[in-house]
């Protein structure tokens, strides 16, 4: 095939390149699932921190998330506060509720999970956050963005609710 | 057999196949074959100083855009690409066989066009033309790259990172694309077997591509699969003997003047144009447009020497 085939006008070689992208991510589309997109994107994480610590470098260093966080809730089901506590583990690094302040006041609770990270470059990012409502234990997906090294917003979407929390650092002297 | 092209693949394995096919291959393929072309070039009695100052010229200039890339490059996948892969994406893609492979040719087809556009809009040839500028056609060349010859490039392949793919497998079929490219760079190979030429770009179809006769400029932009320029009536074969470099050399291996004589160009354009549409049309206008083309034929004041079209001016 030479230069003398008549060649297509720019929207048609448009419209084929479309075409041709539909139909490759199609393919795509159909060879993938959500698990195994949720398991390249924990597996690609230590990669992707590794980027980000290499762009960290040249700018500026980033926030850490490890120690204990207040956050304040007053809505139907539940009104005060509870502590929860970020700690680096071999798998990642992981968030735990370990106390409730309520109306009855201050009650330990038994270390549950509820935040999974799956991604942190110092300023943002997201993971899993699991909460109990009407004793069914749910997790959603949620977006961690760090407002300042003492403010941390989470944010979530949960069947269409939209949760949005701001959590404070507990300091040192205060535990 | 469908089973095999959907499991799900190890990423460590996957990052280690395209370190070695990405990163490696610079060092068991570009280095020695750049060596027997050299001593090709001696046998040929065409190993001189330029040839020489040539090639150190297109190490500099690979040099000093790395350290343009790595800033901006490393800022685009970090922030930009992230951020859209988790907050504007499509729903995530797997990690198997599929999702690799439609990746490469989706890069590939991202290539053409970014390649293309580079070479037809006025900002776009500023940096690129360092590239094509060289006369001389070896590995070393594949390297020589021009200021701005990432963000382009950069730009294109945001879009497969809004259809769901990783950022990272994006970034890592790129550098594929590109550097399957760089090693058809060479004089050395003739034509293949006529599949392998209807199919894949290679050696012959890229020095098409170089070529500054008139027949071959703007030909062969594709980066693996010539087939798109077949598809889109930029393929051009090769006929008669390739002439390398630009209509304008430079005449020059000093690395400043290679590595911003586009730029410079297109600084000396836009300071002679009058009139700040005209100056936008020059960056986003083939290299060959000049405001006398809006003017009616005739009344233009420049020699006619000026206004032919010309690919650097």
């Amino acid at each position: 095939m030479s230069n003398d085939v008549r060649r297509l006008g720019l929207p048609m070689q448009l419209a084929a390149t479309s075409l041709i992208v539909l139909g490759l991510v199609g393919l795509a589309r159909l060879a993938s699932s959500d698990e195994g997109a949720r398991k390249l994107d924990q597996a690609a994480e230590q990669t992707r921190q590794q980027l980000q610590g290499a762009d960290r470098d040249a700018s500026t260093a980033g926030i850490g998330l490890e120690g204990r966080w207040r956050v304040d809730y007053e809505d139907a089901w539940f009104t005060g506060t509870l502590i929860y506590e970020l700690r680096r583990e071999d798998t990642g690094l992981k968030g735990y509720l370990i106390e409730i302040l309520d109306e009855a006041g201050r009650a330990p609770v038994d270390d549950s999970l509820i935040l999974e990270m799956h991604a942190w470059n110092g300023s943002e990012g997201e993971g899993l956050y699991y909460f109990e409502y009407q004793g069914e234990r749910y997790e959603a997906a949620c977006r961690l963005e760090a407002l300042s090294s003492g403010e941390l917003r989470v944010r979530y979407d949960v069947y269409g609710y939209r949760g949005d929390e701001m959590w404070h650092r507990v300091a040192e002297s205060v535990r | 057999m469908i089973d095999s092209l959907t499991r799900a693949l190890d990423w460590d394995a996957v990052t280690t196949w395209f370190y070695v096919l990405n990163d490696l291959s610079f060092v068991y393929v570009v280095v020695p074959f750049f060596v027997v072309e050299l001593i090709r070039y001696a046998f040929l009695k065409r190993l001189d100083f330029d040839v020489i100052g040539d090639s150190v010229a297109n190490v500099i200039t690979f040099v000093s855009f790395v350290a343009i890339e790595y800033a901006l490059g490393l800022l685009f996948v970090t922030k930009l690409y992230f951020w859209i892969y988790t907050e504007i994406s499509l729903s995530h893609l797997s990690l198997n066989w599929v999702t690799i492979v439609t990746c490469v040719l989706l890069a590939d087809l991202a290539y053409y066009w970014d390649h293309r556009l580079m070479h037809r809009i006025g900002i776009g040839w500023a940096t690129h033309t360092v590239h094509h500028s060289s006369p001389h056609f070896n590995m070393s060349v594949a390297y020589r790259f021009g200021p701005l010859d990432a963000v382009i490039p950069l730009l294109f392949s945001l879009p497969l990172v809004m259809l769901g793919y990783h950022p990272i497998l994006v970034l890592l079929s790129e550098v594929f694309v590109q550097q399957f490219q760089a090693i058809l760079h060479t004089e050395a190979i003739g034509k293949l077997p006529r599949p392998i030429e209807f199919l894949f770009n290679t050696p012959s179809h890229h020095r098409v591509h170089h070529g500054s006769n008139l027949q071959y400029w703007d030909k062969n932009y594709a980066g693996i699969l010539i087939i798109w320029d077949r598809m889109f009536g930029t393929f051009e074969p090769e006929v008669e003997q390739v002439r390398f470099g630009i209509d304008r050399p430079i005449n020059s291996n000093n690395p400043l003047v290679v590595f911003f004589h586009g730029l410079q160009r297109l600084a000396s354009k836009l300071v002679s144009t009058k009139g700040l549409g005209n100056k936008l049309r020059v960056l986003i206008k083939p290299p060959s447009w000049h405001p006398s083309q809006l003017e009616p034929a005739g009344s233009s004041s420049e020699p006619a020497e000026l206004r032919l079209p010309d690919k650097l001016e």
